[in-house]
């Protein structure tokens, strides 16, 4: 499968990298500002000009840094997270990208106490940091094109912090939400080709479900967030974690 | 009541200033050209933060009335980082009312308007992904989220198409004359005149009157269509509206005399 992958020079970025390229045909790239000096890094500022269309053309799935990419001034953020995840998923939408990967955070749902079981169906409650209000507004971006159909888009909230290794690291490191980059990678590649309508309200309906969230944390005991999403559409976890 | 208004010389930052009258002292302010005023006047563009907060001090509310629709670069830069630069300037400066303008369809959008009757404006918004809509209802999220972390009241006033009453009708190039008796309009549509006195209402409504601290209204006139519901603007805001803009939806002129 050929991904591209934005924000590719961030931390978050290489990480999915690297766990992603081993098996697919990887296109990385991110914003002018970030890719100097980078000789594997397309740069492309995600106009709505060509340059976006170039660059998904031929492309089968899209992995986009929702959060937990490049610092930046709050307009900045605002900018990227906004207009360019729009600019992006027009021309996927246009050049027939089947599946759009949205990484988002489940520190949307910070605000809820550990002693509740919160899961997909909770309303998130961003603050107005504009790190945390710029991941709510990405949602909110791909929502609206997920609504309307056309391209597939998961809605990846991952846990915190990310850990490097597999389950046991994460167990170990003593945070209720962490996320084993193992895990991560389970949870991204399942993400790339899972039937989205799996186990939707609307499953009977004759229209294709195109949009799910879906929480990604590691499925420990105690885990903080419940994985019913994560067991019922990408086949993980099933059973695992938090009991 | 100090007030800045934004955007306050486009299309309808006219007859705000007109309904606000000298009841108020406003600040005026707009990307473009100073209107012909006795106001305070101030040339600023609400894509920067900066310039914003500095407009802001001193101020009581904030109107905003700005907006850009064709450009996809500018809509984002005026449509959503505005408002997210005039909630900044509200926490700033302690301003605790903030009034927000737009188009209906940044809550009802397609999904709702080709589907069903009666929407009213405390549905979820689904406002899709055309450019106009998905921005503004962006920068509405924004200001819903500071509402909910900050002591500000923020209302949201909905418009979408304004006629002035006298051009309705009134020979060629006069709007509405093309749709007249054909129901072609929108069943989403309010004169000027009404429109400014919509926001003037919801600028001197106390605020321990608001049910929360975030409020949408869809403004209209009264038409029989039964699309839209306007019932939350005439009760909430105590405002009625003074054109009912008849010869959009009649088969013949039903004025008296006509």
């Amino acid at each position: 499968m050929r991904l591209l992958l934005t924000s590719a020079t961030s931390g978050l970025g290489r990480t999915v990298a690297a766990l992603l390229g081993p098996d697919h045909d990887l296109v990385l790239t991110d914003l002018t500002t970030h890719t100097g000096g980078s000789t594997n890094v397309t740069a492309c500022d995600l106009g709505d000009d060509d340059s976006t269309d170039r660059l998904v053309d031929g492309i089968d799935a899209i992995v986009h840094i929702g959060y937990g990419g490049h610092f930046a001034s709050a307009s900045e953020l605002l900018d990227v997270h906004t207009r360019c995840t729009y600019n992006l998923l027009t021309a996927a939408r246009s050049a027939g990208v089947g599946r759009f990967v949205n990484l988002s955070t489940l520190r949307l749902l910070d605000d809820y106490p550990e002693y509740l079981t919160v899961t997909e169906n909770w309303r998130s409650t961003p603050g107005v940091e504009p790190v945390i209000l710029s991941a709510h507004l990405t949602e909110y971006v791909c929502r609206e094109f997920g609504r309307e159909g056309g391209i597939k888009i998961a809605n990846l909230r991952l846990g915190f912090p990310l850990v490097e290794g597999d389950t046991a690291a994460a167990a170990g490191s003593g945070d209720s939400a962490a996320l084993a980059s193992d895990d991560l990678s389970a949870a991204i590649s399942a993400a790339l080709t899972a039937d989205l309508g799996a186990n939707a309200q609307s499953t009977d309906a004759p229209h294709p479900v195109s949009f799910r969230t879906i929480h990604v944390q590691s499925p420990i005991p105690g885990g903080r967030f419940l994985l019913k999403g994560a067991a019922s559409i990408l086949g993980l976890w099933e059973g695992q974690g938090v009991a | 009541m100090n007030i800045l208004i934004l955007g306050g010389n486009g299309m309808l930052g006219p007859w705000v200033v007109d309904a606000l009258g000298d009841r108020h002292r406003l600040r005026i302010t707009d990307i473009g050209e100073p209107p012909a005023t006795t106001h305070e006047w101030r040339q600023i563009d609400v894509s920067s933060l900066d310039a914003v907060v500095d407009a802001a001090e001193g101020m009581d509310a904030i109107i905003n009335l700005s907006v850009l629709r064709p450009h996809r670069r500018i809509a984002f830069d005026v449509n959503t980082r505005g408002n997210y630069n005039m909630m900044v300037a509200a926490v700033a400066h302690g301003i605790r009312r903030v009034i927000n303008t737009g188009p209906h369809f940044q809550l009802a959008g397609p999904g709702y308007e080709d589907w069903d009757f009666d929407l009213n404006p405390d549905m979820p918004p689904q406002p899709g992904t055309r450019l106009y809509a998905h921005t503004k209802a962006l920068g509405q999220e924004i200001d819903r989220v500071f509402t909910t972390r900050h002591d500000i009241y923020l209302q949201t006033l909905l418009f979408y198409h304004l006629y002035d009453p006298g051009d309705i009708g009134n020979g060629p190039g006069g709007s509405g004359v093309e749709s007249l008796g054909k129901d072609m309009m929108v069943p989403y549509s309010i004169a000027w005149p009404d429109a400014g006195e919509a926001i003037r209402c919801a600028v001197e409504l106390p605020l321990e009157r608001l049910p929360t601290r975030a409020e949408t209204y869809m403004v209209f006139t009264d038409i029989p269509h039964a699309k839209f519901n306007n019932t939350k603007a005439r009760r909430q805001l105590g405002w009625q509206p003074r054109y009912h803009l008849e010869l959009l939806w009649n088969k013949s002129d039903p004025r008296p005399g006509a």
